[in-house]
């Protein structure tokens, strides 16, 4: 039983995690270009 | 310097004054020291809002608010030997327990290098319209009033944070506003993990608990503001201890202190209003089954007597106690500066948008919310484990209620903007860092799945710490000096629309006597010089706001006697609109400013065009005064 939720509980993590890092994969683009130039010039 | 020296000053004076308080609220000690040294800033902090709001109502000048420092200093002396001192510094490196030491440590350097990050020059949006505006303007003017020329309804908001930035400013600067605000929200942390910490959980999971709250990306970026929400979480995280500490043996004082904690978040912001509505089902159902209905009226007198002076002033100027709030209802006619704001945001407000919000406030902040408010979705992937574990239902029952009636009020009721459910956060962490405990517990000792479990929590760890380390490479640097407040007021991206660069030629160059006039489209920026200014209304017709929902007519004929009369030096105006609001890559858009929206703008514009400015910065641009009269007389008279 406590199997069964422990690989609930790390399938619902990551099906948040990934979700969440997968829709919003164009704003991390984003903020690393935009920081990135401005943190790092020499780098980006 | 002299911004830490102010904000450790205000800390003091707060803790001191509010331990004397205590005293008297807990005489019976109900409070465990840490919850008695939270609850004595708490305290302090809203007796010092008295003395503030007070005399800066006659003076607002360095005398006045040095004097009230010194005396309130003075005065607080006494409390601050009366907290256990000894056992706080102990309680901060405890012995043999590396685990918790290590969580102490990370928390410590999070709250220790965003605090700094307040000396870093303030360009947050709601700062430059008013948060720092409206004091700036009073301390220019020497006593607070309403400027009602710069037609800001947000003059009659709760003024709890607005008073702290009075006093900052005249003494120091911004930079002791935004800490003695960050203050807030440690306080609001240090309270997460207090209320886990009486619910039963261990040390660990409690400090779990404050480092979640604390790690919330809209916790971090607001620390170093003066953003109010998460001083109501502070508010509201308090009130909850004294609640649970009520709950276990009832009696007046305490009722009186919860009241008083209550009536804080309110005067810190509307949003309190729900705090407060979230706590009554339960607090009406828990005294009135002991029928301890004397211990209500002292609930109601405490609220009461914080809110009475601030809600006078409303009543008594506006006709409205709450105002902005139901204009239509209590000033018909005039200008709702609140309406539409509640349907800028969310998903739709149907019973199917409410269950799915904490996914899509969670997972697409950017395409229907207020931004990344969250980060990382740690909250949402740990907080509902809770419900699994018949413990942590039970122990957060309470908090869980409050929390949950919050969010349906946020829901159905305001503005939908992720940053307004943070006074509630708190509680959501405590759950989060419980839940990850019975998770914990689960994957111990499991040779597949605690590798993976592990691996999960690493990437949002390193996705939260890739928020909370931005934020300090980027505002670090110019608050240690490193770099020049107009080097990071121009250049840094997504901080560059606070007028810094336009306001500080009009300070450098606008001579005593002189007038100058804004026509800047979304804000006079808190940097700009704030006398002799005429904010797109003239004195005479500034209150329109408050009887009528457009401005009086004025003429372009009388509108150019009027510049001709009081000489106007230079013209600020908008030159482009930068805008990166619902867009899911948060890529700044470019836009043309709209002049049908600028008074006069429709004459104002060709003649703009036809002028070079005589200085340039981001967004704005500065005019000289004369040839724009000239001008704007020479096309009238075709």
């Amino acid at each position: 039983m406590d199997s069964a939720k422990a690989l609930a509980v790390l399938a619902w993590m990551t099906a948040v995690l990934s979700s969440y890092l997968f829709v919003n994969l164009g704003y991390f683009e984003t903020q690393f270009a935009r920081f990135g130039s401005f943190l790092f010039p020499s780098l980006f | 310097m002299i911004d830490l020296a102010v904000a450790a000053v205000y800390l003091a004076t707060a803790i001191g004054l509010g331990a004397a308080a205590l005293a008297w609220f807990d005489r019976e000690r109900r409070l465990t020291d840490h919850e008695n040294l939270l609850l004595s800033f708490i305290a302090g902090a809203i007796l010092f809002y008295f003395g503030t709001f007070a005399v800066s109502s006659w003076r607002l000048d360095l005398p006045s608010m040095g004097g009230l420092a010194i005396v309130a200093l003075a005065a607080a002396v006494p409390g601050l030997r009366r907290i256990n001192w000894r056992l706080i510094v102990k309680s901060c490196f405890p012995a043999g327990e590396p685990f918790q030491l290590g969580l102490l440590a990370v928390a410590g350097v999070v709250v220790v290098f965003t605090l700094l990050q307040g000396l870093a020059p303030p360009s947050n949006y709601d700062s430059m319209v008013y948060h720092l505006t409206i004091p700036a303007i009073d301390v220019a003017r020497g006593f607070v009033d309403i400027p009602w020329a710069h037609r800001l309804p947000q003059s009659f908001f709760p003024n709890f944070g607005t008073n702290i930035s009075r006093y900052s400013l005249v003494l120091a600067g911004p930079g002791a506003a935004q800490i003695i605000h960050g203050f807030f929200d440690l306080a609001a942390a240090v309270g997460a993990g207090l209320v886990a910490r009486r619910l039963g959980a261990s040390a660990a999971t409690s400090l779990i608990a404050g480092i979640f709250f604390l790690s919330i990306r809209a916790v971090i970026w607001q620390m170093a503001t003066v953003e109010t929400d998460p001083v109501v979480a502070a508010f509201a995280v308090s009130s909850m201890l004294v609640y649970l500490a009520l709950r276990k043996s009832p009696e007046a004082r305490l009722s009186i202190l919860f009241g008083v904690v209550l009536g804080g978040s309110i005067l810190t912001k509307y949003q309190g209003l729900g705090i407060a509505l979230a706590f009554a089902p339960i607090v009406l159902v828990e005294l009135g089954r002991r029928k301890r209905w004397l211990d209500v009226a002292a609930v109601t007198a405490g609220g009461v007597a914080v809110l009475l002076p601030f809600l006078a002033r409303n009543a008594v100027i506006t006709g409205n106690p709450v105002y902005p709030l139901y204009v239509p209802l209590f000033n018909p006619g005039g200008l709702d500066v609140l309406s539409g704001v509640a349907d800028s945001f969310g998903t739709g407000r149907s019973v199917l948008d409410l269950l799915l919000a904490p996914w899509m406030m969670s997972v697409f902040p950017m395409h229907y919310f207020d931004g990344m408010m969250l980060g990382a979705p740690y909250l949402l992937a740990l907080f509902p484990l809770i419900l699994l574990d018949r413990e942590g239902r039970r122990r957060w029952a309470i908090p869980g209620i409050v929390a949950a009636i919050y969010f349906v009020l946020w829901f159905f009721l305001f503005s939908q903007q992720v940053r307004f459910l943070i006074p509630v956060l708190p509680f959501v962490a405590g759950m989060a860092a419980d839940g990850m405990t019975w998770a914990w517990g689960l994957m111990r000792g499991r040779k597949v799945l605690l590798p993976a479990f592990l691996a999960v929590a690493l990437v949002y760890v390193a996705v939260q710490g890739m928020f909370i380390g931005a934020y300090a490479a980027i505002r670090l640097p110019v608050a240690l000096g490193i770099m020049s407040p107009s080097e990071y007021q121009s250049n840094t991206p997504t901080m560059r629309l606070n007028h810094f660069l336009t306001c500080g030629f009009l300070k450098q160059n606008l001579r005593p006597g002189e007038y100058y006039y804004s026509a800047t489209v979304d804000f006079h920026s808190f940097y700009c010089p704030h006398q002799n200014v005429v904010r797109t209304y003239f004195d005479d017709e500034g209150d329109w706001w408050l009887r009528q929902s457009s401005p009086p007519a004025i003429s372009i004929e009388e509108y150019v006697r009027r510049a001709k009369q009081l000489k106007f030096r230079y013209f600020l105006v908008s030159t482009v609109r930068l805008t990166r609001s619902q867009n899911p890559n948060a890529a700044t858009e470019t836009r043309e400013v709209d002049y049908s929206k600028v008074r006069f703008g429709s004459y104002l514009k060709p003649v703009i065009n036809s002028l070079e400015p005589v200085f340039a910065g981001v967004n704005t641009a500065v005019y000289d005064g004369p040839s724009v009269i000239a001008e704007l007389e020479r096309r009238l008279s075709k």
